[in-house]
């Protein structure tokens, strides 16, 4: 099914189906009722812009950065700060000893 | 106020630890729930060493201040949930830049206060800790999405807050609640650390134009880990309050002061601008027609920003993990991410994602951005003949806590006088300017140049002088 498809003869509740694929969200059939309620409410107020030409408008500006500094590799935040930030990090002994394992685990992927 | 509190503490009639008691009490004892974490010990802590600052005779203006600061300011020694289950157990591993200024002066954290869900709203009813109630009336909403910061400061609960501001989440909610609030120009305070958008500006919520100053010094400049603040000197943004406001130019804008806007909202800000009138100012009608497309290019914006920002949230990288056996790594990513959001955050993912899609993408995102950059140039158009901007804050004062709960454009749409500044990268202050006939508190906005913060802190000054200010919980 491709992103093409969502309006062409796809109910409104078969594109909230897909896009909430895209969007990694699992909604259960409750809120897929009330989420396409809400749309209903929502598109219009999105829509005003879909009439407007948009060709003579200006492009958006560049964002202007500040200083930028050189390219060079400074100290960051240690392994172990950033690891314990995973929810599944078996971490180090509680006494501070023992080797800390390197990776987190997540389920099988294929 | 905090000048007051500056000289009681510098001449020891209170102590810092004494003063941060006294809210830490007042917060135990309070039912608006404004703060989503109090922090007792560490702001104690932080009391001592503020203490040992002011008996050596060094202190700074915000030295001891007891202050408040959104919840999605990124502190390390303190959770920071965005008001997420998301987030709810997330500590970061370090500072936002405004965080390790405000303890460069040994500000005293109180407690990190109540928003919106990754500040997207403009109720706090989306705040997975329920939403924080107006201190002038329970029954009614405090704003958002900075509405646990403005009801924290309405309330006495902090000397000072520091809200986000993303479409008026700073501005509504210190309407809302009866207090003043200054969105900064874009880029005047470091946004490293804040788990926002890129519309997102850090600012003072405080009880008077001159405290939002005094906090905006220590927030404010260029910050070398966020590319998009300014570097540049500032003078006090209190510099110019006293000056005289003769001569100088202000526009009404028409548009929000039509029939779409609540009469006694309109009644108070048709006074404040006569207000300044009196004051030597010439104000004069002015028109925005492209205010009708403001919201649309602007929510537009905010939800492919909310889908793609948020898409890192994933019980993989960040976030809490919420996992039954036998899930393979796709249903993982889809529970923990549906238990972690809530419904707001949710539409705004869906509706962005719709946005950003091939084929959609050119009908709504690059058109609304274009749409955007047209509608700065309107402004600052204005702002060429016009010193400021005056209009209402909200077109309304605080909604019901049940209000519009099943019309979601509705709220969005009530954000029209405060997304211009915000498309605009413009500061905009807002200060109380009278009540309406339920006792609830009614905005004024001011929208200056940019870089024009210290002129409408002083505007709001003026105003504030001859304006009397209710304490919540008086009745009309």
């Amino acid at each position: 099914m491709s992103e093409r498809e969502i309006n062409a003869g796809q109910t409104a509740a078969e594109s909230l189906v897909w896009l909430a694929e895209l969007a990694k969200l699992g909604l259960g059939e409750t809120e897929l009722t009330e989420m396409e309620q809400d749309m209903r409410s929502i598109m219009p107020l999105m829509d005003a812009v879909k009439e407007l030409d948009a060709a003579p408008m200006p492009r958006p500006e560049s964002i202007t950065l500040g200083d930028l500094r050189d390219d060079q590799v400074r100290p960051s935040l240690s392994r172990d700060l950033l690891m314990e930030q995973h929810p599944d990090w078996p971490g180090r002994n509680k006494d501070g000893t023992g080797n800390p394992e390197t990776f987190f685990t997540i389920p099988k992927v294929v | 106020m905090l000048k007051d509190l500056r000289q009681q503490l510098d001449r020891g009639e209170i102590t810092v630890r004494a003063l941060t008691e006294q809210y830490l009490a007042a917060i135990r004892a309070s039912s608006l729930n404004a703060y989503i974490t109090v922090c007792d010990d560490v702001a104690l802590e932080q009391a001592e060493a503020a203490q040992k600052q002011i008996d050596a005779g060094q202190s700074a203006p915000l030295t001891g201040i007891p202050l408040s600061m959104n919840d999605n300011i990124c502190t390390s020694n303190t959770r920071t949930t965005c008001a997420s289950r998301m987030l709810e157990h997330y500590t970061p591993p370090y500072n936002a830049t405004i965080v390790d200024k405000l303890s460069g002066q040994n500000a005293v954290l109180l407690g990190k206060t109540n928003l919106d869900e990754f500040a997207i709203g403009n109720t706090t009813r989306s705040s997975y800790f329920g939403a924080t109630s107006n201190p002038f009336d329970s029954g009614y909403v405090s704003g958002g999405s900075s509405g646990g910061s403005a009801a924290a400061v309405a309330a006495g609960l902090c000397a000072v807050s520091v809200g986000a501001d993303t479409g008026g989440s700073l501005r509504q909610p210190a309407a809302f609640c009866g207090v003043t609030g200054l969105k900064p120009t874009y880029g005047v305070v470091s946004r490293y650390g804040i788990v926002a958008s890129s519309f997102d500006q850090a600012g003072p919520i405080a009880q008077s134009a001159e405290d939002c100053g005094i906090l905006l010094d220590a927030l404010c400049g260029g910050d070398p880990l966020d590319m998009q603040s300014v570097k540049r000197s500032y003078a006090p943004f209190g510099g110019k309050i006293g000056q005289s406001l003769k001569g100088m130019k202000f526009g009404l804008i028409q548009e929000l002061i039509g029939d779409d806007v609540a009469p006694a909202v309109r009644e108070k800000v048709l006074a404040a601008a006569d207000f300044y009138r009196q004051n030597g100012v010439s104000v004069e009608t002015v028109s925005l027609p492209s205010l009708q497309y403001m919201i649309p290019a602007f929510f537009i914006l905010s939800c492919a920003e909310a889908s793609t920002n948020l898409s890192r949230l994933d019980g993989v990288k960040y976030g809490t993990r919420f996992q039954q056996e036998g899930d393979a790594y796709e249903d993982l990513v889809k529970r923990s991410r549906a238990e972690g959001f809530g419904r707001e955050v949710k539409r705004h993912i869906l509706l962005g994602t719709y946005t950003l899609c091939s084929g959609y993408y050119d009908m709504y995102y690059s058109k609304a951005a274009a749409l955007c950059a047209s509608i700065r140039g309107d402004i600052l158009a204005l702002l060429a003949r016009y010193d400021m901007l005056i209009s209402p804050t909200a077109p309304t004062t605080a909604f019901r806590m049940d209000e519009y709960k099943d019309d979601p454009a509705q709220l969005y749409a009530a954000d029209i006088c405060t997304v211009p500044a915000s498309i605009a990268g413009l500061p905009a202050v807002t200060t109380p300017c009278g009540y309406d006939e339920k006792g609830l508190p009614v905005g004024m906005m001011l929208t200056g140049r940019a870089f024009a913060d210290a002129e409408l802190l002083a505007a709001a000054d003026a105003f504030e002088r001859v304006f009397t200010r209710r304490e919540p919980g008086v009745s009309v």
